[in-house]
């Protein structure tokens, strides 16, 4: 099956490419017994499998309105149940490639004509279809979620296509390329998103439906970490408390999604190889994924390795960057009915050895595994049209230490954390009363517990002090939701409510600086909502505004954490689980416009008023004292009464269909507490607070402009590119955290795409080729000097991708 | 046939990859010298375990030697501790036959003399 495989695709070509790349891939890293693993892996599948190339089906076609037989533009195509979809050109002409079995149908839909639809059984191609206009069009027209919250002014999509052309290992600094996405970095791997200025709980982040919590206090490990970007599918980021079917929502929802099942005529097997390596950040990037089936069953195995090392700044500084991260995944679709789908997948992941400069210590080893079971049922026709449940478990085994560190001579902290996020998803999707109505419960439980041990090296005995980091803490969260969508009068209305009700409890805190407090219980019910309406005001423009609240309650860190400096400033923080829930009032104005010609605009704009706002206050010497060394003192989580936060968005792309790819977005979010204070000192201790009243949010990202450029050269196969990253000074800085300014950057960047052929394609260029000396305002500080945590320099890189 | 040699591939494959593991395991060597006198020594063994043992010298010229093998990462610890007011005492500790650590005293029948650390790890 191998040798037939590599005739059908030009066997001469791929071998010589193969080992061109493979004696690349070993001279430039010198991981030789690496790279034979790998090889050996590669061999493994190749033969496990039995190549077969991709037989996709490209459904060609035009639409046509019936009544005047004029091209139809902008109809929505869509093949179900892929529900995978494109849209008419301005001579109503469309290209669909998809996966796609006989008993499939495809979908054709525009706003005030009868929807079509046709099997894929009957399809001749070219296939000329014509549209009806239809009366009662507002009540034909599926509103759907998709419909609705995928569009642009809602959702931001990074497709797997789109995260191709992104050369970094980590999903944290992936999502930097959605608008007003930034990320603290506190090491070499562990990047953590933050939407809009909003941060750790106060997004939702979901792989494939489930939730993640990570051990790390200090959130080395957040949900992000535990993923290769090879791994997966789409990212969905949906801003904002709006979209509330997905859980707890206060500051934007972000979906990652590694399984996107796809059924065959006949049984088929496919096989893709991606492989990454650099220059500086010296190491490389791999990944093979299996994945196949029939028009009953899809298989999907994938294993992914990063291995890379320490980083040279702009300035020549080394920084330490090890990353040692490797997974394995699988997923089992099955389609029990003609328009069932029970999915079972899993993902593991194994981290070792990666550097955290900024903090305390580095992670030593970190197991993670996700389990995730899922059943759907989508019937268009039937008044219950959609349902879906999945249960799903993560486990994360944390070990992290200072073993790394200098002051590990006089004592070696170990910190071994165990998390496990326990949760299940209901939806239902009813069509009634001319819409569409959702409704469905979330359910998650997270528990966590772990001990710090101090081995003190220099004492007789070698005494080791034991500390309790969590003490058997757990938050339980159920919550039920309804969303209603309809479309009235060409406009387009969504309301959504959700009600959740939160408890979480903890051990007794055992420190005896906890002040005393062992009633650890709390329990809230929380009510969020939000409404959202877009018009299509012009034949090209479409304007929205949205409202909301999101409510979240307090996580088991602001709850219960017990002096360790998780904060981005220099302070021990205590938990306090008195703490209320604190809310998010949103309010979103967007503009999109659609040119053939001129391309896309998007506008956005955003107010948020928080109430309870999370933060924390200064607590004096003599109440409690620090027990981090170097720390200033004590902070304990408490609600500020109110913060604000604004910003926009703004983007410009050219028509997908031109040659020339380019794209221009500005974005800026400020946050502000109106009634913040600073300690005041006494011979080093703090002794008390002073006012300062209004003090810019810490850590929020600066203004930041992208542009990019692409052109496509013989038919696509050539592409070269081009970016431009622009960032702000960001000098609204919060003195109550003690922030400094920083400054600003332009980075540029320049890639080549090359399409060798159908099945292998090069990707290399140049990150930050004015090697700048640079570090990103929400990087944290070096523990060893107190300075910022430098971003690397110029980097060289290469990846090779095999797509059979 | 087919199915014969794909499962004797895999077969080769599965006793390969173990060979490409790193080999972080070391052998580290705890060692006491240049003492007159006895001298009790406690040090830490491959399963974190503290053993006390006596170092009792037959000339100025006697060695006491201890190999355990610990993985990268691991504590390591050698303490000594005299009576004796003319004792003195070299204290190493030594990974893969180099000297990691060492430390020495003379004379001091107060204090303990420690070498500590932890093994290094070699891919950082």
């Amino acid at each position: 099956m191998f040798v037939a495989c590599i005739d059908r695709c030009s066997k001469g070509c791929f071998i010589f490419t193969f080992f061109l790349y493979f004696f690349v891939f070993v001279f430039l890293n010198g991981y030789f017994c690496k790279m034979k693993w790998t090889v050996w892996f590669i061999f493994f599948l190749l033969f496990v499998h039995g190549l077969t190339r991709a037989q996709e089906t490209v459904i060609q076609g035009t639409v046509l309105n019936c009544k005047t037989k004029e091209p139809m533009h902008l109809v929505e195509v869509v093949a179900w149940p892929a529900n995978k979809g494109t849209a008419t050109d301005a001579r109503g002409n469309f290209s669909l490639k998809v996966f796609l079995s006989k008993t499939d149908s495809v979908f054709f839909q525009y706003m005030g004509f009868k929807q079509k639809k046709i099997a894929v059984k009957k399809i001749k191609q070219p296939l000329v279809i014509c549209l009806s206009p239809e009366r009662k069009m507002l009540n034909e027209v599926e509103i759907n979620e998709k419909n609705i919250r995928e569009s642009k002014l809602y959702t931001e999509v990074l497709s797997a296509k789109a995260l191709d052309k992104v050369s970094v290992v980590d999903l944290g600094t992936a999502l930097r390329e959605v608008a007003n996405v930034s990320a603290i970095k506190k090491g070499a791997s562990g990047v953590d998103p933050v939407v809009r200025g909003f941060k750790f709980d106060q997004l939702n982040i979901l792989i494939n439906g489930a939730a993640i919590e990570g051990g790390c206090p200090n959130r080395m490990d957040p949900p992000t970490s535990h993923f290769d970007v090879q791994d997966v599918e789409d990212i969905k980021v949906f801003k904002g408390p709006f979209a509330l079917q997905y859980g707890t929502n206060f500051g934007g929802v972000i979906l990652i999604n590694t399984v996107s099942p796809v059924f065959y005529p006949k049984f088929e097997a496919h096989f893709n190889f991606t492989a990454t390596t650099q220059t500086n950040h010296l190491g490389n990037d791999f990944s093979a994924h299996i994945f196949g089936g029939n028009k009953w069953f899809y298989y999907k195995a994938g294993y992914t390795q990063s291995d890379l090392g320490d980083y040279k700044t702009g300035a020549d500084k080394i920084i330490p960057g090890n990353i040692h991260r490797k997974g394995t995944s699988f997923a089992l679709a099955f389609r029990p009915g003609k328009k069932q789908l029970l999915t079972l997948s899993g993902n593991l992941s194994q981290g070792k050895n990666i550097d955290f400069p900024t903090l305390s210590m580095d992670e030593r080893k970190d197991d993670t595994r996700l389990y995730n079971i899922s059943y759907k049922v989508a019937r268009r026709d039937k008044t219950l049209n959609t349902f879906y449940v999945n249960f799903y478990s993560a486990a994360v085994n944390h070990l992290m230490d200072n073993k790394n560190r200098p002051f590990s001579d006089t004592v070696t902290a170990v910190s071994s954390i165990k998390a496990l996020t326990r949760g299940a998803n209901l939806k239902a999707g009813l069509k009634l009363w001319g819409g569409t109505l959702g409704m469905g419960m979330n359910y998650r439980n997270v528990f966590k517990n772990g001990t710090r041990d101090k081995y003190l090296l220099l004492q007789p005995g070698l005494p080791v002090k034991s500390e309790k980091l969590w003490n058997n803490a757990s938050t339980d969260n159920v919550g039920f939701f309804a969303t209603f969508e309809k479309n009235v009068r060409a406009v387009r209305w969504t309301v959504a409510g959700r009600i959740d009700y939160n408890m979480a409890s903890s051990g007794v805190l055992q420190r005896e600086v906890d002040g005393g407090g062992n009633d650890t219980k709390s329990h809230f019910l929380n009510f969020s909502c939000s409404a959202s309406v877009s018009k299509k005001i012009s034949r090209r423009s479409t304007l929205s505004l949205s409202l909301g609240s999101g409510t979240r309650s307090p996580n088991l860190t602001e709850r219960y954490i017990i002096l360790l400096p998780v904060g981005s400033d220099p302070y021990d923080y205590l938990g306090n689980p008195y703490l209320k829930p604190e809310t998010n009032y949103e309010v979103d104005v967007g503009y999109f416009f659609h040119s053939e010609k001129a391309g896309d605009v998007l506008a956005k704009l955003f107010f948020s008023y928080v109430t309870h706002f999370i933060g924390a206050e200064f607590v004096p010497a003599a109440e409690m004292k620090p027990a981090t060394r170097g720390v200033l003192g004590v902070k304990r989580f408490a609600n500020i009464p109110q913060a604000c936060l604004a910003g926009f968005e703004i983007s410009w792309h050219t028509p997908q269909k031109t040659r020339l790819h380019a794209g221009v977005s500005v974005n800026y979010t400020a946050g502000t507490n109106p009634d913040a204070n600073v300690p005041v000192f006494s011979y080093g201790r703090i002794i008390g607070t002073k006012d300062i009243g209004k003090d810019p949010l810490p850590e929020m990202p600066p203004a930041e402009c992208n542009v990019y450029v692409r052109y496509d050269l013989f038919r696509g196969r050539l592409v070269p590119g081009a970016t431009l990253r622009l960032v702000a000074a960001q000098t609204r800085i919060s003195k109550a955290y003690m922030e400094s300014a920083s400054p600003g950057f332009v980075l540029m960047g320049l890639g080549l795409r090359y399409e060798f052929r159908k099945f292998i394609s090069f990707y290399g260029g140049v990150k930050n080729l004015f090697n700048t000396n640079y570090y990103e305002h929400l990087n944290r500080i070096l523990v060893s000097s107190g300075a910022p945590l430098y971003e690397p320099g110029r980097i060289f890189f290469i990846k090779m991708k095999v797509d059979l | 046939m087919k199915m014969k040699k794909l499962v004797l591939f895999f077969t080769v494959v599965l006793l390969l990859m173990p060979g490409c593991a790193k080999y972080t395991r070391k052998r580290i060597t705890y060692r006491a010298s240049q003492a007159l006198f006895p001298v009790a020594l406690t040090y830490r063994d491959n399963n974190g375990i503290l053993v006390s043992d006596t170092f009792q010298p037959a000339g100025a010229q006697d060695i006491w030697l201890k190999d355990v093998i610990m993985d990268e990462g691991d504590i390591i610890y050698l303490s000594g501790k005299y009576n004796n007011i003319e004792n003195s005492v070299l204290l190493e500790v030594l990974i893969d036959g180099k000297i990691y650590k060492q430390n020495s005293s003379k004379g001091d029948t107060v204090n303990y003399l420690i070498v500590s650390g932890t093994i290094p790890y070699q891919n950082n």
